[in-house]
């Protein structure tokens, strides 16, 4: 009997040991859960209450919304794409986009979804459609568009006694604006250089006529003067005093010193505003303005995030009829009225503006006319990499602006010719 | 004939017993260990791309290994950090355990705990708040250093003093895990050589040199093992408290991050491959030399 005993409690940890990982799920075949990939915390809450609206339409439909943060979310999603266990509808983006459809990796929306009367090509910008589109095949919901802008402290201006900007003010007007709000002794400064290329100088480079990468984008846009001036620009800004130096930007993040009124003016995107509205103490200091032009020239990033659905998924129609759905007027009303995004649908666009008067978010929508798309190829990474890795050095002053842009050529060039 | 057979189906159902009970953690070791191994080093032979498609490629990717700059700085990067932590980390501890072990110490099993703390405690924790302490314009320690008239430095962000942060907060957090190791080994020492020394009238610090430590060489020699494998593979408190893509990352990077970096954001997962069997050389080349020192210095008795 002991012995018996001691048998079946052997074999019980043996299994259990081992089998942490097959639990078998009582499925019904009505009840469906189908999992959707994030990796902003800020948009949690509103997507979460589309997802209910979804499954109210949708009984047998369940959603389960899942963040990962953005500093994982790409290792993430690419290790479990591998492993067939990506979400069943996930977030994805311009740079690699081209990646995921030519790995295999998506399904394509013309099959699953066709024409719908939900949502179909025809609502969208043909810019976006395009972005998420390979081979005339067409993958991506697109799922809003962010432009950039700046964003002002207003207590800060109304202390120091300075008009706010206005939409034709140039570049000259911002550093000039940025040395009267400067206030060294209280560790105030009027702006500051901005580390996130979407919001930073992915922008300036246009504003000054220069480009990240050549029209085909086979080669590296760093050896054009103007592109140069583009970065210069954000070095002179430490120079003359008006912003906290590279080191003290990366320890402390410029979102947390614009909140804590630090900085006065900082280049933003119309993602980031979520983030400052949520922010009780902050809510209502802020406004908003469109970007400097440089010799008349303005200039800015056009990107937007996609819905797309995951071609190993095991839920093909619940996630097709999510992605239709997320597509959907309703939807999109409902996530621009929440602030978390611009949607891309045509006849949504200007909900997101109305729906929080009290910021000046037209200046966003007017920055679309001067605006262009994200540069992304097969392998994004691989160039943006050694792009980064040369402007900070440039923002640090371990090298010149001419010297960081000539290493980033040959680097970015190197990578570029092994796509 | 009969007593034989008994013999050997005895021995046979022991052994059955024996393999029944490590096989959970052998079948795990095999799954998660060895198997990742063998396809580690078969994937250092191959250029792989995103989804894992791959091409053969022969030993391209080592000779990539010595012309790689950014791979010897990493290497330089990483043998610094092992030559300042692994040691300062022992002596610190066999200092805390012969503290803790004094006789009639009140509240030993807090102190215990105290100082076994940071060890239970998640890497990412620690380094989230090491990094706001750390912090050069609003952190704790400039501070305090503010206090006394001393000016701040910028102790994650300035390539020349952030190795030597990351060394600071490893050193703090290892600390507990090697005490209590080393103070078993000490409480593990016949009391009669104390005895036998005190009649000869012999002092603390004598007591420490010709008694303590040549007894605890043992436990010095594990931890001594454990600590620089754990060393030559940090990762964790580096990545979580440098990130990626600064200016000093370049310093402080080691050879875990410049693997992580190359599979996961430059797309080279074969290369990465490469790197990940030079540092199983590296270690193992160590490890080696350790076991045949052993002798000359461990006292077993």
């Amino acid at each position: 009997m002991k012995r018996k005993l001691c048998m079946a409690l052997s074999a019980l940890m043996m299994v259990s040991g081992m089998a942490g990982f097959g639990i078998v799920a009582g499925a019904s075949d009505e009840d469906v859960t189908i999992r959707y990939g994030i990796w902003d915390d800020n948009q949690k809450d509103a997507l979460r209450e589309i997802a209910d609206k979804f499954e109210e339409e949708n009984p047998g439909i369940k959603v389960e919304i899942e963040v990962t943060p953005w500093g994982d979310y790409w290792t993430t999603l690419e290790t479990s794409a591998t492993g067939g266990s990506a979400p069943d509808v996930f977030w994805m983006n311009a740079p690699h986009f081209a990646m995921y459809a030519q790995g295999g990796m998506l399904t394509s929306l013309d099959d699953a979804i066709g024409d719908s009367e939900v949502a179909s090509k025809a609502d969208f910008p043909e810019s976006l459609v395009d972005m998420y589109s390979d081979n005339g095949v067409w993958y991506g919901m697109p799922k809003g568009f962010d432009t950039i802008a700046v964003y002002y402290n207003k207590e800060l201006f109304d202390n120091a006694g300075v008009a706010y900007p206005t939409t034709d003010w140039s570049w000259d007007d911002y550093v000039e604006i940025a040395k009267q709000l400067t206030d060294a002794d209280n560790g105030v400064y009027g702006t500051a250089v901005q580390l996130d290329e979407q919001a930073g100088w992915y922008n300036t480079v246009a504003m000054f006529g220069g480009e990240i990468l050549n029209e085909d984008k086979t080669a590296s846009g760093f050896d054009d003067p103007n592109t140069q001036k583009g970065i210069q620009c954000w070095v002179d800004l430490i120079d003359e005093g008006v912003s906290p130096n590279y080191a003290q930007l990366n320890d402390t993040g410029l979102s947390d010193m614009f909140r804590s009124g630090k900085v006065a003016m900082m280049f933003g995107g119309s993602y980031s505003l979520s983030g400052f509205m949520s922010d009780e103490e902050f809510a209502d200091k802020f406004d908003c303005v469109e970007l400097p032009s440089v010799d008349g020239n303005k200039a800015c990033v056009i990107h937007g995030l996609g819905n797309v659905i995951y071609s190993q998924s095991e839920n093909q129609e619940a996630a097709a009829k999510f992605v239709e759905f997320l597509g959907g007027k309703e939807a999109m009303t409902m996530q621009a009225e929440a602030g978390i995004d611009i949607s891309a649908r045509t006849d949504c666009q200007d909900i997101w503006v109305n729906a929080n008067t009290n910021y000046n978010l037209q200046a966003f929508m007017n920055m679309v006319d001067y605006s262009y798309a994200y540069p992304a190829t097969m392998n994004t990474s691989a160039w943006m990499s050694p792009m980064y890795d040369e402007v900070y050095a440039a923002f640090n002053k371990d090298k010149t602006v001419e010297e960081a842009c000539a290493d980033a050529v040959t680097e970015m060039n190197e990578a570029l010719a092994q796509q | 004939m009969t007593k034989k057979k008994k013999v050997s189906s005895m021995k046979r159902r022991q052994w059955m017993w024996g393999y029944l009970m490590i096989a959970p953690v052998v079948i795990g070791l095999a799954i998660f260990y060895i198997y990742p191994f063998f396809d580690t080093l078969i994937n250092s032979f191959k250029t792989i791309g995103a989804f894992n498609v791959s091409k053969w490629c022969g030993l391209a990717n080592y000779k990539k290994l010595t012309t790689d700059d950014s791979l010897w700085h990493t290497l330089f990067n990483t043998f610094r950090y092992v030559i300042f932590t692994v040691p300062l980390t022992i002596i610190l501890s066999l200092l805390l355990a012969v503290l803790l072990n004094t006789k009639n110490l009140k509240g030993r099993g807090i102190y215990r705990v105290i100082y076994f703390l940071p060890y239970v405690t998640m890497a990412a924790a620690i380094a989230a708040v090491w990094k706001w302490m750390f912090n050069g314009d609003f952190g704790l320690i400039n501070y305090i250093l503010g206090l006394f008239g001393i000016k701040g430095q910028q102790w994650v962000t300035n390539p020349a003093i952030a190795p030597y942060s990351i060394i600071v907060v490893s050193i703090w957090g290892s600390l507990g895990y090697n005490m209590i190791i080393l103070l078993a080994g000490i409480q593990g020492i016949s009391p009669t050589y104390y005895e036998a020394a005190e009649i000869d009238g012999a002092g603390t610090v004598a007591k420490f040199f010709n008694i303590t430590l040549p007894l605890v060489t043992p436990s010095l020699f594990f931890i001594l093992i454990t600590g620089l494998i754990g060393a030559f593979q940090i990762f964790d408190t580096i990545f979580m408290m440098i990130g990626k893509n600064t200016v000093v990352l370049e310093n402080t990077q080691s050879v875990v991050m410049y693997f992580y970096r190359n599979a996961f954001e430059l797309g080279n997962k074969g290369y990465a491959c490469a790197i990940a069997m030079l540092l199983f050389v590296i270690i193992m080349i160590i490890t080696l030399l350790q076991m045949m020192g052993q002798k000359k210095w461990v006292n077993y008795d």
